[in-house]
């Protein structure tokens, strides 16, 4: 008898013996141990190992005591508690009253055609609001879980409900509300047939047993995730080889661990709860084929697919070959999937995914898909009772193939997660054929071959459903919690004498959750605004978008910025008299067209006028007028230095978004400055500076503006203006950055001079960037070389918590108490330098 | 293991586990679950099962709760013999 039929008949749990207490508490104790290394490590969401993850360990231990028919409520409570925790009881309860009214609708006592149809006004209203046509009554990051919940098990429910007509209604709550899914927004698409089959449907202790296995697992691919995303990932322009080619396909391909690691600890989770669900992600990389992939990665979707699309479409075409019917029911599986991708992009971010990549890869995986499919249709496939490893041929095969399968989806993987089209072809163009392009190429593919020789050897594909038992080499603690437990131990401060100083450095630096350099560069490109641009699902930009708004921070206003004109000095400058709401800070141009109050054109008597130049967070991106920090300074420097100087002080704002030093270079030097005769020219710059110069060149390129004849000069012989993607652009001028930045600064220097001004440089950083980095020095030592006194506030933000001091959890310009922070220290900076407040006397 | 079992075991055996063991076959052996039967493989099965048995499954009853074991695949045969419907 299954364990629901069980929970009907009132059976109570069965009764533990004081053994079975012992491999209870042995069980908890190694859910304790997750929750240790998930805490340490700090993998995924504060929510995971803050929340949810002590949840189920001490919920797990009650549940396991209650009687069979309560263990679903229970379950059903702890999830609602722990949505509550992680929302807030506003949010926690409309998420909650969103989710029973859509299964109340499954429910209503009409007939099914127009249950269906209810359902589908409700999401049809629900997708309004997630486009933000509707006002909804929650905050944003609601969205995405309740998506995650409903998005596709509602379609699964219904499905059932309409062909099963009977559902067990104690399980209906807890497959919605899994308590892992109030902090994972990628989740199993589970089969509500499965959830209910599997329940308890063997002894309780073993099931949990196979769940602390998913964990370790889990957890294991969660920190090789980082680790590859730290130290493998680069960024398309850093491809300028073949074995620059190698580690971006592998580095993209291996991100995706990240997935595979949140599925494992989710199916984890659950199973501690009796819901022994399958296992997803089983050696994905090691796939020989494409349907072997297809039927390793991501089961949970393909039996979703099966179910409401593979089946329906192949028993329609009944009647027609079967070779029409599985070339046909294929292809509508590949043309679903890749239609609810985008579905799901729209409930998780708020907007539509379509782009050339994504069509081009979903459309390659169909074909090789249906290819793989016929030759199996044709030449059967390998299938086996029991472990056994393969003998003759075979043995030497099927690594080969695998290696060539690795290959070619790594291939398929750069190619969807490339930024477009074009960049993915460059990549490829910078193939070379050197002794270390061979010795890489074959290095990986040797790799993935003899891993799947030892995998096969040792069975480890083979499907756990099928193992007899689970040898005591693959417990979990054996082969999770030690190797993860030692990789936390190299990382401890007290053992840093005791363990080499690259492992140790590896291991601190993987317990913190930041962005790689690539990302960083796209989230201060803003590529997080238009998130086609984030890799699919994977990497740590995704992620923060998703979190774009905290639940205690009010929405950002945006109207944006109104637009520029030329300065009439061939810059760009804004249009005058704007008032906008510009991330959710009010901002107001004055008659000149700089983001500030009003001035005259020539300084009145007795003024100090100081220019400050610099990129978007000098202008003062998402904070009011008067709180950038250069409003701020001239506010205290009027208040206190004033009566000291009797000087008048005017900072004139001349800060504009992306601004890079070929830009302030050529402001600087064009008289739109001079006309304001101001006697200081304060360039503010960060570490960004390379980065700066490449978005503002191919803004320039791709809006067919003129390129600032710096570029020609420190370039000749470069021909930046044919580059066709920015990414192209970034790869050209990588090697030429540092010149430019040079040339930038003697530039601005000299003009500062030559219109009488004290040319000052600052280096300020933004709050998330660290109070020192390597190449500081060197960009100090180029300012000061090139005439500019310098000021480095590098560690301006030190000691302060980064959520205190940016305008959002997923745009980190200064808040006004940022900008706060900053004139402070500027004040300081500047009137321990002679010459930046005063004339010198 | 009755008569329904019999065939489908040797129809499983012949078709998708040429080399295998029969004894290792038995009548709890999750197929589905343990990749035996994959959607291709699922659909032949049913084929099968509608030629043999002249019965007729539907797209909704093509699920583990009527095919992971040949003892569930049995009673999927006799549920249809019998004029009712499968699981799910």
């Amino acid at each position: 008898m299954q364990a629901h039929d069980a929970m009907t008949a009132g059976a109570p749990a069965p009764r533990v013996s004081a053994g079975e207490v012992a491999r209870l508490l042995f069980i908890a104790l190694q859910v304790g141990l997750c929750l240790f290394l998930a805490r340490e490590f700090k993998l995924e969401h504060p929510g995971f190992w803050g929340i949810v993850l002590p949840l189920c360990l001490g919920g797990f231990l009650v549940h396991h005591w209650l009687p069979r028919r309560v263990q679903p409520w229970f379950f059903t409570a702890l999830s609602l508690f722990g949505i509550e925790r992680v929302f807030g009881l506003a949010d926690g309860a409309w998420l909650v009253g969103a989710g029973l009214v859509l299964i109340a609708l499954c429910h209503v006592p009409v007939a099914f055609r127009w249950r269906l149809l209810l359902v589908l006004a409700a999401a049809g209203l629900l997708m309004a609001m997630r486009a933000e046509w509707l006002a909804s009554p929650w905050s944003r990051p609601v969205w995405p879980i309740l998506g995650s919940m409903f998005m596709f098990r509602l379609a699964v429910y219904l499905y059932d409900l309409k062909h099963s007509g009977t559902t067990s209604p104690a399980l209906v709550l807890p497959y919605f509300f899994m308590l892992p899914n109030a902090v994972f927004v990628l989740f199993p698409v589970i089969d509500f047939q499965t959830f209910r089959r599997t329940w308890f449907d063997r002894p309780a202790l073993d099931i949990y047993a196979e769940g602390v296995r998913w964990i370790f697992r889990g957890l294991t691919h969660l920190v090789l995730y980082r680790l590859i995303y730290r130290y493998v990932a680069i960024s398309p322009a850093d491809v300028t080889s073949t074995a620059g080619i190698v580690q971006y396909l592998v580095g993209n391909y291996g991100l995706y661990l990240r997935v595979s690691g949140q599925f494992h600890v989710i199916v984890g989770l659950l199973h501690l709860f009796g819901f022994r669900l399958p296992e997803s992600h089983r050696f994905f990389y090691l796939a020989s084929s494409f349907s072997d992939l297809w039927r390793r990665i991501n089961i949970y979707w393909k039996d979703f697919m099966q179910k409401l699309v593979y089946l329906p479409v192949f028993f329609a075409l009944k009647r027609r070959s079967e070779t029409t019917k599985l070339v046909v029911a294929t292809l509508a599986v590949i043309g679903v999937t890749w239609f609810t991708h985008s579905y799901q992009w729209f409930w998780l971010l708020g907007t539509w995914l379509f782009s050339w990549t994504d069509a081009a890869f979903w459309g390659l995986m169909g074909v090789f898909l249906v290819a793989s499919t016929l030759f199996e249709q044709r030449r059967g496939r390998v299938r086996q009772l029991t472990s056994k490893s393969p003998k003759g041929g075979a043995s030497w095969r099927l690594p080969l193939q695998t290696a060539g399968m690795f290959a070619l989806m790594a291939l398929l993987w750069g190619l969807w997660t490339s930024p477009t089209f074009t960049d993915f072809v460059l990549i490829l163009r910078t193939a070379t054929l050197r002794a270390e392009d061979v010795v890489v190429v074959l290095g990986v593919l040797g790799a993935v071959a003899l891993a799947a020789f030892v995998s096969q050897r040792l069975s480890l594909g083979a499907p756990t459903a099928l193992a007899a038992r689970v040898r005591w080499q693959q417990h979990p603690l054996l082969v999770g919690a030690l190797p993860l437990g030692l990789f936390w131990l190299a990382g401890e401060p007290a053992l840093e004498r005791s363990v080499p100083e690259r492992l140790h450095a590896m291991a601190r630096k993987v317990r913190t959750e930041e962005l790689n350099t690539y990302e960083a560069e796209q989230l201060q490109r803003g590529y997080y605004e238009e998130i086609v641009g984030v890799s699919r699902f994977n990497g740590e930009l995704w992620e923060v978008y998703t979190r774009a708004d905290r639940k205690d921070q009010p929405e950002l206003e945006h109207e944006g910025l109104g637009g520029f004109q030329d300065d009439g000095y061939g810059n760009r400058c804004f249009l005058p008299f704007v008032n906008t709401m510009f991330k959710g800070g009010r901002l107001q141009t004055n008659r000149w067209g700089l983001r500030d109050r009003d001035y005259e054109l020539v300084p009145p008597e007795s003024t100090w006028r100081i220019a400050v130049m610099g990129p978007s967070y000098v202008m003062g991106s998402g904070v009011n007028n008067g709180e950038p920090f250069e409003q701020v300074l001239e506010d205290r420097l009027n208040a206190e230095w004033f009566p000291r100087a009797g000087l008048r002080y005017e900072l004139l704002n001349f800060g504009l978004p992306q601004a890079s030093p070929v830009e302030v270079a050529a402001i600087v030097g064009s008289g739109r400055v001079a006309e304001f005769q101001p006697d200081v020219v304060l360039v503010v710059g960060n570490r960004s500076a390379p980065l700066a110069i490449t978005n503002d060149t191919w803004r320039r390129i791709k809006f067919r503006q003129p390129l600032p004849a710096l570029l020609g000069e420190v370039l000749p012989g470069v021909d930046i203006g044919q580059a066709e993607t920015e990414t192209e652009l970034e790869r050209l001028l990588n090697p030429h950055t540092n010149a430019l930045l040079r040339r930038s600064l003697q530039v601005t220097a000299e003009a500062a001079r030559a219109l009488g001004a004290l040319p000052v440089y600052a280096l300020v950083p933004m709050p998330d960037e660290p109070p020192d980095y390597r190449g500081k020095a060197a960009l100090l030592a180029m300012a000061g070389e090139a005439g500019f006194t310098v000021i480095d506030m590098q560690d301006v933000f030190a000691g302060h918590d980064l959520a205190d001091l940016s305008i959002s959890n997923a745009d980190f310009h200064p808040n006004a108490s940022g900008h706060r922070i900053l004139a402070s220290r500027l004040y300081a900076e500047l009137a321990a330098l002679p010459g930046t407040l005063e004339p010198t006397r | 293991m009755d008569d329904i079992q019999a065939t489908v075991k040797a129809y499983i055996l012949g078709e998708f586990l040429p080399d295998a063991d029969g004894d290792e076959l038995t009548a709890s052996t999750p197929l589905i679950a343990g990749g035996i039967l994959d959607s291709l493989a699922t659909v032949r099965l049913v084929t099968f099962l509608e030629a043999q048995y002249g019965i007729e499954v539907q797209a909704h009853e093509v699920n583990a709760d009527n095919l992971d074991t040949l003892d569930l695949i049995a009673g999927l045969v006799r549920r249809k013999q019998a004029g009712g419907t499968g699981r799910g």
